[in-house]
């Protein structure tokens, strides 16, 4: 039995391979994502999870293979295409400004400015308020004036997710989102990247916490050696088959039968 | 003005209590140090370093810095002294002057900004060519290049309106343009986002090439109307001018509360800076000590303000104030949506 997908795929990626010397980082792989899932991708190290991730945010481009969004064939030539196309990444490292507030943040690059334009007089109220709105809408209590320097590594996360919000991305991809952060921040983490879910974005979370992905993915895609080894929904998996994938790879893929008795 | 006072830094709290105190003890060994002329002597002194570190403050929140502006301040002398003296028309002159210091900033910000050269370097070579080329220009004839300016252009120097100095109007005007453009402007974001992290800076979308050499542009444009008002004060281009300025420009915007380590830093506390050396030194100035003791107490107040810098920096000295104001770091309450 398969999910339920009533939305159109999102972002389709066809038969892609990707060579570095000699070795076959992604082999003839393809998977596709749908709006209003979560989906995690999961695989050990190496297994090819970074540079998925790169060929989908553009960083990368992949040496066969297409991709696919809305149905319409996308190159993607440098990350500036993928994000022009509504394709964002937050990596591990977040990429915020420590020394300005988290509504300098939530709009930086984009800020609306009040006429006449050229001054580029920051409208400060109206981003405070669309501020207030965009966190409220994921379910934090977060004050749009507090600097990122004073901030927690989970606070800091929902910042960048809620840029991704603002900047109505339609293809969101979290690295790592609870790396490195406590039991009650990772929840809160959690619990918002849940409310992020939406029927206009497919979220892509890449992780290699077990417990988390069980948590807030709809459905689990599995690396093992640049390709696809398992893809099920969460409802319908287990840790142990996972990590059985992760480690093993399918049965399928090595040919063979799964033990009796 | 809640938000300046909330911004205020540790350091800049001390200077202006010790600037309070400097005042008090000159004033009480010397009466004279208040008077009108007094006062007016130090406002037109602050213009002098003032303009130039408004610039630099921008540069150095960006993570640059622009050793060149001393020389540039001389070349925008020359150049509109030297039009002038050929008959161009007082404004076009000016623009002259200013389109020279345009010129410098952009080949500046453009060898940092796109050829990567460290801008302790690159600025070196300007300072040294600039200043050279103004030297060339005289070629041993005399160290003034141009003198006897029209009456309108020796107003900007020497005139006042309301018994304020024309420098030092011009030079506020600069410092609260300046202080908006910092604060609530694009500009001004980007400038603080590209000297936090430019790489982050970049990742949103900004054209942190361009930014940069919009900086260094305007850090030129400041430095050649320092040199405007200088020479219209004294009615002559000298090929000395802003000689070695560059160093107390700097000393300034970093006493003043600017880190040295980028993204951090104001306009006013560059006014606090510039305002308490040009007061220091007018201070010795006046109760006759050595002029050597003015090199003394700059630099140990550089250093005491590097320092000061570095340990606001820290890591573990933020976590511990943190923990002193009781900031509360990890309750993050959310709540799910339906």
């Amino acid at each position: 039995m398969i999910l339920a997908q009533p939305s159109a795929p999102l972002l389709e990626v066809s038969d892609v391979t990707i060579r570095f010397g000699g070795v076959v980082a992604l082999d003839r792989l393809s998977v596709t994502f749908y709006p209003g899932q979560i989906v995690a991708l999961v695989g050990a190290n190496g297994a090819g999870k970074s540079t998925l991730v790169s060929i989908i945010s553009g960083a990368v481009i992949p040496d066969e293979g297409s991709l696919h969004l809305r149905g319409q064939p996308v190159r993607f030539r440098t990350p500036k295409d993928a994000r022009a196309a509504g394709v964002e990444t937050v990596y591990q490292g977040l990429a915020l400004i420590e020394t300005l507030d988290v509504k300098g943040n939530i709009f930086l690059g984009r800020e609306p400015v009040s006429q006449p334009g050229w001054i580029g007089w920051l409208a400060d109220g109206s981003m405070e308020r669309r501020a207030r709105t965009l966190l409220d809408g994921l379910g934090v209590r977060l004050d749009a004036s507090r600097k990122i320097r004073g901030l927690s590594g989970g606070q800091r996360q929902i910042v960048a997710i809620a840029r991704l919000v603002e900047f109505e991305a339609g293809v969101c991809i979290l690295d790592e989102p609870t790396a490195a952060l406590g039991v009650q921040e990772r929840n809160a983490v959690l619990q918002v990247i849940k409310n992020f879910k939406s029927p206009d974005r497919a979220v892509i979370v890449v992780s290699h916490d077990l417990e988390d992905i069980f948590n807030v993915a709809d459905r689990v895609v599995v690396m093992r050696n640049g390709r696809i080894v398992g893809d099920r929904p969460t409802a319908e998996t287990s840790a142990d088959e996972i990590v059985a994938l992760m480690t093993f790879g399918s049965y399928a893929e090595r040919g063979g039968e799964p033990p009796r008795g | 003005m809640a938000d300046l006072i909330r911004g205020l830094q540790l350091r800049q709290v001390i200077l202006v209590a010790l600037l309070v105190l400097l005042v008090a003890a000159v004033t009480a060994f010397q009466p004279t140090f208040l008077s009108l002329a007094n006062v007016a002597n130090i406002a037109v002194q602050f213009s002098q370093i003032g303009l130039m570190a408004a610039g630099m403050t921008f540069v150095m929140i960006a993570g640059g810095i622009d050793l060149s502006v001393g020389s540039v301040l001389a070349l925008g002398a020359g150049v509109c002294g030297v039009l002038m003296t050929v008959g161009v028309p007082l404004p076009f002159a000016i623009v002259g002057a200013l389109l020279s210091g345009v010129v410098i900033g952009w080949i500046n910000g453009t060898g940092i900004a796109y050829l990567k050269i460290p801008a302790l370097i690159i600025t070196l070579g300007t300072l040294y060519a600039v200043r050279g080329a103004v030297e060339l220009y005289s070629n041993g004839s005399g160290s003034t290049i141009a003198q006897d300016f029209p009456a309108a252009f020796r107003f900007l120097g020497q005139g006042s309106v309301f018994g304020l100095p024309m420098p030092t109007i011009v030079t506020l005007l600069v410092y609260v343009v300046l202080h908006l453009v910092l604060t609530k402007t694009r500009f001004g974001r980007y400038t603080i986002a590209i000297g936090t992290d430019a790489e982050a800076a970049r990742r949103s979308g900004i054209l942190v090439e361009r930014h940069l050499t919009k900086i260094y542009i305007l850090s030129g444009v400041m430095a050649v109307i320092a040199g405007l008002l200088i020479t219209a004060q004294v009615n002559a281009a000298s090929i000395d001018l802003g000689r070695g300025a560059e160093l107390t420009v700097i000393a300034a915007v970093v006493v003043g509360g600017t880190s040295l380590y980028g993204g951090q830093g104001s306009i006013p506390g560059t006014f606090l800076g510039v305002t308490f050396l040009t007061i220091m030194a007018d201070a010795l100035d006046i109760l006759n000590v050595s002029p050597f003791a003015i090199d003394l107490a700059t630099g140990s107040l550089l250093l005491l303000s590097a320092a000061a810098d570095v340990l606001a920096n820290r890591r573990g000295l933020i976590a511990l104030r943190n923990r002193l104001l009781g900031a509360r770091e990890t309750e993050i309450a959310v709540h799910k949506l339906t």
